[in-house]
């Protein structure tokens, strides 16, 4: 009876070729997923020129964009851990559906703005709330479809967002400059949204929904049990108790926003440096391509490694990549050694962004995740916030570019210092979480009674 | 130990951040007040970068900072020093 639930999919499932897993398949659809989400970041740089200048037809002034973007971060901040608890409560389906409508929905609004709160409203909240739902619970989401070699989903899902950072940046340079700002942004919704809500139809939460097991599952693994909606609840809310306890909870978060911070002052200052060092602007941009480019192999790289050799020490390494390569900005004049540095600093800066998802699952198990990763990019793009306006403030009172890039060391290095404050990898930090849980809400119930009747 | 609700190293990074924060604003503001009125925060308001995106050259011109005058003219600003949270800064900031 229960297996003729969802026949369709069940079907495919069974009938994928050459025995291919549908986690492969929820891989592919979550990477298309980040592909386009990641327009959106991408719009956040691109948007400038034609907002600022006549031409475009808007002239806002610098300060106006800028606020509306610092609005768009926080907003986004905000919300990270709220995401990811709707991820968690509701199930990633119901969020990429939601996520789809409303980045269509915004896009096309974000198309016909004429006032300075238009973009404040589409842009600063509407479309944040969009890229929280495609960075939280919609990247979270692999975590249930993997009981071995995550490492490598999320890789792949990561390597994606890279690829898609370059194809979007081209993409929306390239129609705003044929289609308008109109034209662009409706296009965008339409095709993007559509992509995406089409893609959920094929898209399940969990692998017991097509009544198969994650992939990687061996016979003498627990089987996924299918609970009642009142049971899900009281278990989010129970594994989120016991995760908030632990150190790694607090210190996560704080790690990757000091490794963004670190990050994010090199983004932001490394061609202005170039130039000031008298190379082309347009020679000088391509420092930001090879940082792009080269990041696409440690992101995918990263989780991979994480899961083999322990998150802890992988994150350490990328850390200190990213925060030893910045010394060569101090010396840097010739092109090739700008050029050098943006190969170096890409693999630290990919690596640093990565591991996260293989990490929680090292320390917190295979629980509801997707509000922990929440506040873990809470902090992310909190990183991204502070980092740019402590930047800002250090570069107007001391008018050199020195201070920020030291700046940008301490925070990468001050991170590598409290990676190394937590626990092993291999030492799972919350191994009795479902001991709080009553026998018939845990994954093993049969196990959970015999151990409290011993 | 335990009375603290977080971690001794998490308390001890955030606050040297706000540290940061704080001494780097006052400079700025005790800066703003004497020779550069008004360029302040256009100088902060622009000088932010988004999670896994990469600026383009134009937004990264906007953040150098010999184009803070350039900004200022752009945006309706008084001086950071007759703002409420310009003097906080330099009332919280022992060093300035």
């Amino acid at each position: 009876m229960a297996l003729s639930a969802t026949p369709t999919l069940s079907t495919i499932a069974t009938r994928l070729p050459f025995g291919i897993h549908y986690s492969w398949v929820i891989v592919g659809i979550l990477a298309l997923v980040q592909i386009i989400g990641s327009s959106i970041g991408m719009a956040a740089g691109v948007v400038v020129t034609p907002l600022t200048t006549a031409d475009g037809g808007f002239g806002w002034s610098v300060g106006t964009i800028g606020a509306a973007l610092m609005v768009y971060y926080l907003v986004s901040a905000a919300f990270a851990p709220i995401s990811g608890w709707l991820g968690d409560r509701y199930g990633a389906r119901n969020m990429m559906i939601f996520g789809g409508a409303l980045y269509g929905v915004s896009m096309l609004l974000l198309g016909i703005i004429t006032q300075p709160w238009h973009f404040f409203v589409t842009f600063g909240v509407l479309l944040s709330l969009t890229q929280s739902i495609s960075m939280v619970p919609l990247m979270a989401a692999v975590n249930l479809w993997f009981r071995r070699n995550l490492g490598l989903g999320v890789g792949i899902l990561w390597g994606a967002g890279g690829v898609g950072t370059a194809i979007m940046a081209l993409l929306i340079s390239y129609l705003i400059g044929s289609l308008g700002w109109q034209g662009t942004f409706w296009s965008i919704g339409l095709v993007g949204g559509s992509i995406v809500l089409a893609l959920s139809m094929f898209f399940r939460n969990r692998p017991s929904d097509i009544q198969i097991e994650p992939y990687g599952t061996r016979p003498d693994d627990p089987t996924e049990i299918i609970r009642p909606d009142a049971i899900e609840k009281l278990r989010i809310k129970v594994f989120n108790k016991h995760v908030r306890s632990t150190r790694a909870f607090w210190n996560l978060p704080l790690i990757h926003g000091l490794g963004c911070a670190g990050h994010g002052i090199i983004l932001i200052y490394s061609v202005p440096i170039a130039v000031q060092e008298g190379i082309s602007l347009v020679t000088a941009a391509a420092i930001l391509s090879l940082i792009s480019l080269f990041s696409v192999g440690s992101r995918f790289g990263t989780p991979i490694m994480a899961e083999r050799f322990g998150g802890k020490r992988i994150m350490i390494l990328a850390l200190f990549v990213q925060g030893i390569t910045v010394l060569a900005l101090f010396w840097a004049s010739d092109v090739w050694m700008f050029y050098v540095f943006g190969v170096l600093f890409g693999i630290g800066f990919g690596g640093e962004m990565s591991a996260y998802m293989v990490v929680n699952r090292q320390y917190f198990g295979e629980g509801p995740i997707a509000t922990t990763y929440g506040f873990q990019m809470m902090g992310a793009l909190m990183g991204h916030a502070i980092a740019t306006g402590l930047a800002g403030l250090v570069i107007y009172v001391t008018g050199s570019y020195g201070p920020i890039l030291a700046l940008s060391m301490a925070f990468s290095f001050v991170g590598v210092l409290m990676i190394l404050t937590l626990e092993p990898s291999h030492k799972m930090l919350i191994p009795d979480w479902e001991n709080s849980l009553s026998p018939e809400a845990r994954s093993t119930p049969a196990i959970g009674v015999a151990s409290a009747g011993d | 130990m335990r009375s603290l609700p977080v971690p001794v190293s998490f308390a001890v990074v955030v606050l040297g951040i706000i540290a940061l924060f704080i001494f780097f604003g006052a400079w700025a503001v005790s800066v703003d007040a004497a020779e550069k009125e008004q360029s302040l925060t256009a100088t902060i308001v622009s000088g932010t970068v988004g999670y896994g995106s990469v600026p383009t050259v134009d937004s990264l011109s906007a953040n150098q900072p010999n184009l803070a005058p350039h900004l200022a003219s752009l945006t309706d600003t008084t001086s950071a020093a007759d703002t409420w949270w310009g003097q906080s800064l330099i009332l919280a900031c022992p060093l300035h």
